[in-house]
């Protein structure tokens, strides 16, 4: 998969994957992984970019194994970015398919 | 690459960041390879699934929007403090964060270039000043070391000045006796005459050595006299220390002390004995016996003190 692609699709999947539900950052890393094939390190980085600009929020719980694991939480400011970012996927998604469709259709 | 060897790679390429931020992004890394390990894998497939390190850092570091060229550019610490500030503005923050950085890198630099002219300019004053001051310094020195030279020469030339004059006047002499005499008298006055010149010239060179000699000799008295009382000044100077100190040296002070004044006295004497062009006639002489008599009078006064403190002591 190019890329490209990936880069600008795992933001809204990320975000997809903790408004669902809290999730620290192995658990998301396993999520994301089962959508798109994408560099397991790259996640932390992002992750990292959205808390610093609020849209998420860490809090630590205990785990029964090992240490104790850091949550995110989507934040208010980041419920807005992420329908923000959804629309903006559906509409681009259903504009590139109904001109691959057109251009189908034609042929 | 086992575990602690990645993170401490990682931690490297992550020291623009602040500690705790360091901290923070390095548990999770430490924690994903934990989680892998425990799933089976093992270590060294799980920190080869992160990529490059260096790679992992940029992104890291992108999410800081901190320009991971920093490390090779080699910047100041100052800086990416200033970026991070500036980058964690909404407007940047909202996208075309690449132009944003490459704005403040530039502008930075700016600075830095900006600053350097203030500095190359400032070295530059300071230099020419430095250059100015040794230079006049230089020339005060030539002018005060030409001085010395025509003070010395002094006696020299008053003696050509003198001999000049009177050869004037022995000319006039010999033009009257030209006038009066016959070939062979004249013939016999112009030996005579001639042996008259050697004789003074001789005269002339000998009291001019003589004089020479006297004023070196005197010069070097004075010399080696002002020297030691420069010593002996160094004296006075340290004991006091040792007095602080709680040594009982106040004779050694009072010694000293009398040396220095008795030396300085010593040495001024052997200034004034120098015979100088100004010093003609009685006058000259006058002041001379004054000098001996100051001397005379000093080292009176000193032996008085230094008599007073062997009692002392």
């Amino acid at each position: 998969m190019n890329p490209q692609f990936k880069k600008g699709v795992l933001e809204l999947i990320v975000l997809e994957s903790v408004h669902q539900k809290d999730m620290y950052g192995y658990e998301l890393v396993e999520e994301v992984s089962q959508v798109i094939d994408v560099n397991e390190g790259t996640i932390y980085p992002l992750l990292k970019r959205l808390t610093n600009e609020r849209y998420f929020e860490t809090y630590l719980r205990e785990s029964s194994e090992g240490p104790p694991r850091k949550y995110y939480h989507l934040t208010a400011a980041g419920i807005l970015y992420r329908d923000r970012l959804a629309a903006e996927w559906e509409e681009f998604q259903t504009r590139v398919n109904g001109f691959m469709k057109g251009r189908g259709g034609h042929e | 690459m086992n575990k602690d060897r990645f993170l401490t790679e990682l931690r490297e390429y992550l020291s623009i960041l602040e500690k705790q931020e360091q901290d923070d992004i390095l548990e999770e890394y430490a924690q994903h390879i934990d989680m892998k390990m425990q799933k089976g894998l093992s270590e060294e497939e799980a920190i080869s699934d992160f990529g490059s390190i260096e790679q992992l850092a940029a992104e890291i570091l992108e999410a800081y929007h901190v320009n991971p060229e920093f490390r090779r550019q080699g910047f100041s610490f100052k800086l990416p403090k200033l970026k991070t500030g500036t980058s964690r503005n909404p407007i940047q923050s909202q996208g075309n964060q690449g132009f944003g950085l490459s704005q403040s890198k530039d502008g930075n630099m700016q600075e830095e270039g900006t600053c350097f002219q203030r500095i190359g300019g400032r070295t530059k004053t300071v230099l020419t000043r430095a250059v100015c001051c040794v230079k006049e310094a230089f020339q005060w020195m030539g002018r005060k070391c030409r001085a010395f030279a025509r003070w010395l020469m002094r006696p020299f030339k008053g003696r050509r000045v003198e001999s000049g004059e009177e050869m004037q006047k022995r000319e006039a002499r010999t033009e009257r006796t030209k006038e009066m005499g016959g070939y062979v008298g004249r013939g016999l006055r112009a030996i005579g005459q001639g042996i008259v010149a050697l004789w003074r010239w001789f005269i002339e060179l000998c009291s001019f050595c003589l004089k020479f000699i006297w004023n070196a000799a005197w010069l070097l008295f004075a010399l080696i006299c002002a020297g030691m009382a420069m010593i002996t000044l160094v004296g006075v100077g340290a004991i006091p220390v040792f007095l602080v100190q709680g040594y009982p040296f106040i004779g050694f002070f009072m010694i000293s002390l009398g040396g220095l004044l008795c030396l300085g006295a010593l040495s001024y004497g052997a200034f004034g004995m120098l015979i100088r062009r100004e010093k003609t006639g009685g006058d000259g002489s006058g002041k001379g016996e004054e000098a001996e008599e100051d001397v005379k009078s000093r080292k009176g006064e000193m032996a008085a003190e230094c008599g007073k403190e062997a009692a002392y002591e």
